[in-house]
């Protein structure tokens, strides 16, 4: 199976209030995460990423739109496959993290020699091992987000969902969280990861969907979105004083004797040969994209007006 | 596709049985339950102690009161074991980990039905083996039918758990207390239109019969049991009906 999740055309209004007036969610929203890929669900706080998870999992009937799982309708039976780690995650507060994952197990039907091998197993990839049987209710907002972690992998599941997992970490712990993500999927899993903390999704995920307003508004590979056009950056050490730029260069700026060139494609070669030729002595060449960051902002601002864009 | 063991979604008891155990183990920590069942306790050690227990059919009084404030009990623990079932669950979001996993709705709430019912027979079984003790103590008589009393109060017990979890999946946890009730005292009252629509409760009260010593007939009990049975699967039938289209 070559998708792990499709989400085709989901739309869902909420009705609020006393008078039950409709508010849109999410409108018309289509996603595919190849397998064994890594998806990132971008956008601000109230753009639909937790609607449209909440509708992957089936918590929220669309209005129209549907899910399928590996090619499946979205199903308790398609969910064999399917793990979940829920923003700021909450468990039974009377269970010990070892009885926990037990349970959690069980939902899967999955045998209890295997249970207690997999919570064994699982405990110690996320560094629980120590706190086996610490009743949850005494666990850490990090102790509790990695546990969740642990739980979504009880059934070692081929899709992973995971809901704004660095939430509540502190910077050791997302770094940890992240390396934990890249080695499942060089394992081969798929991940559909959903944040607001852009450098998480810019080191990680292949592509990526920006929401707003309940409505994806750029979607595709993160090297294709960030593509600032054909521009490169030129650093070039030692500069003689007598070196005049050429017309072509669009931004000169010196850092500690390095002075860094912006120039069109088209220019490189010449620009290039003129610093060679005046002795300067070129550090490095390489193409400009945009951050992740820069392109967010740009997006969610320009959203505003209407107009949606695309890339890969 | 991973290599665990799965089980079929049709064995829907593994699931429900799973979420069964989990409320039995989070009713253990109850302290509602401890404090009704020690009051309870309590009130059958006073109970030979009143004045009126010198003369007559003291035996009988006896077991006919202590019934009598178990029957209460027990609805109590019933309503305040399944008031919340539901909407904590929501509410602390600790359902996303579980209907994210292959259990349907209808799972979850039978799971949670019967995790009650355990918890239920449990404290049936404490009291009536407390009713039964104190009868052997007091008045050195054997009185076994004390335990026919407690299992048709377990039926209501059941009849009333089942409303509050239908009521749980449509209203908040004070207004289902209400309506737990107002369930209760409908279901008691002889007359009035609702008692068409809602079960007698009245027909589970046999506390006064078996405190006389006398046997229940078979056809009595077969026949409460069927009635209990169909308000039961109809109440969990909505609950399962109106959990599935509940947003969450």
């Amino acid at each position: 199976m070559d998708k792990a999740l499709e989400l085709e055309n989901l739309s869902k209004t909420y009705k609020i209030g006393f008078r039950k007036a409709r508010r849109r969610a999410v409108a018309d929203v289509s996603l595919s995460l190849p397998a064994g890929k890594v998806f990132g669900l971008l956008g601000p706080n109230g753009a639909g990423k937790t609607t449209t998870i909440k509708i992957a999992l089936g918590f929220l009937k669309p209005d129209s739109g549907q899910v399928k799982i590996f090619g499946e309708p979205n199903s308790p039976k398609a969910r064999v496959h399917v793990g979940f780690l829920p923003e700021q995650p909450y468990f039974y507060p009377h269970l010990n993290a070892e009885a926990a994952l037990d349970f959690y197990g069980k939902l899967f039907g999955i045998k209890r020699a295997e249970r207690a091998k997999r919570a064994k197993l699982l405990l110690e990839t996320v560094g629980l091992s120590d706190a086996v049987k610490l009743p949850l209710g005494r666990f850490s907002k990090g102790m509790l987000q990695r546990f969740g972690v642990a739980q979504a992998l009880v059934n070692n599941p081929d899709l992973l969902i995971v809901d704004e997992p660095a939430s509540g970490l502190d910077p050791i712990g997302q770094v940890e969280m992240r390396r934990l993500l890249t080695a499942l999927n060089a394992e081969g899993k798929s991940i559909l990861l959903s944040s607001h903390y852009l450098l998480e999704v810019e080191n990680f995920c292949h592509e990526v969907a920006i929401m707003n307003k309940g409505t994806v508004i750029a979607r595709g590979k993160i090297s294709k979105l960030l593509d600032a056009g054909d521009t490169y950056s030129v650093k070039v050490k030692s500069l003689p004083k007598t070196w005049r730029p050429v017309k072509s260069v669009i931004k000169k700026g010196h850092i500690n004797g390095t002075t860094n060139l912006i120039v069109g494609g088209e220019e490189l070669d010449g620009l290039v040969d003129s610093i060679r030729s005046s002795g300067g002595h070129i550090e490095d060449v390489r193409k400009i994209t945009k951050t992740l960051e820069e392109l967010f902002v740009e997006l969610v601002g320009a959203s505003a007006n209407g107009g949606a864009l695309g890339a890969g | 596709m991973n290599l665990l063991a799965q089980v079929p979604m049709e064995v829907l008891w593994v699931r429900a049985r799973a979420i069964a155990v989990n409320v039995i183990k989070e009713a253990i920590r109850q302290k509602i339950i401890y404090i009704t069942v020690l009051f309870t306790f309590l009130l059958f050690a006073i109970e030979p102690m009143i004045p009126s227990f010198k003369v007559g059919l003291r035996v009988q009084l006896f077991g006919d009161i202590a019934l009598g404030v178990a029957y209460l009990a027990i609805a109590v623990i019933a309503v305040a074991i399944s008031v919340n079932q539901v909407p904590k669950e929501i509410e602390q979001r600790t359902i996303y980990n579980i209907l994210s996993k292959p259990v349907r709705r209808a799972d979850f709430l039978i799971g949670k039905y019967l995790g009650i019912l355990v918890v239920l027979g449990a404290c049936g079984v404490l009291m009536g083996l407390a009713i039964f003790g104190f009868i052997y103590a007091y008045f050195e008589k054997v009185a076994y039918g004390i335990f026919q009393g407690i299992a048709m109060m377990f039926l209501e017990a059941a009849l009333i758990s089942a409303f509050a979890i239908l009521v749980s999946t449509l209203a908040s946890p004070t207004v289902n207390v209400f309506a737990c009730i107002l369930f209760y005292f409908v279901g008691h009252v002889k007359g009035g239109t609702l008692k068409y629509i809602l079960p007698s409760l009245e027909n589970f009260n046999v506390n006064e019969i078996v405190a006389r010593g006398i046997v229940l007939k078979a056809n009595f009990v077969l026949e409460s049991l069927l009635y209990a049975l169909a308000y039961i699967a109809v109440f969990l039938m909505i609950a399962s009906f109106s959990l599935a289209r509940k947003e969450l």
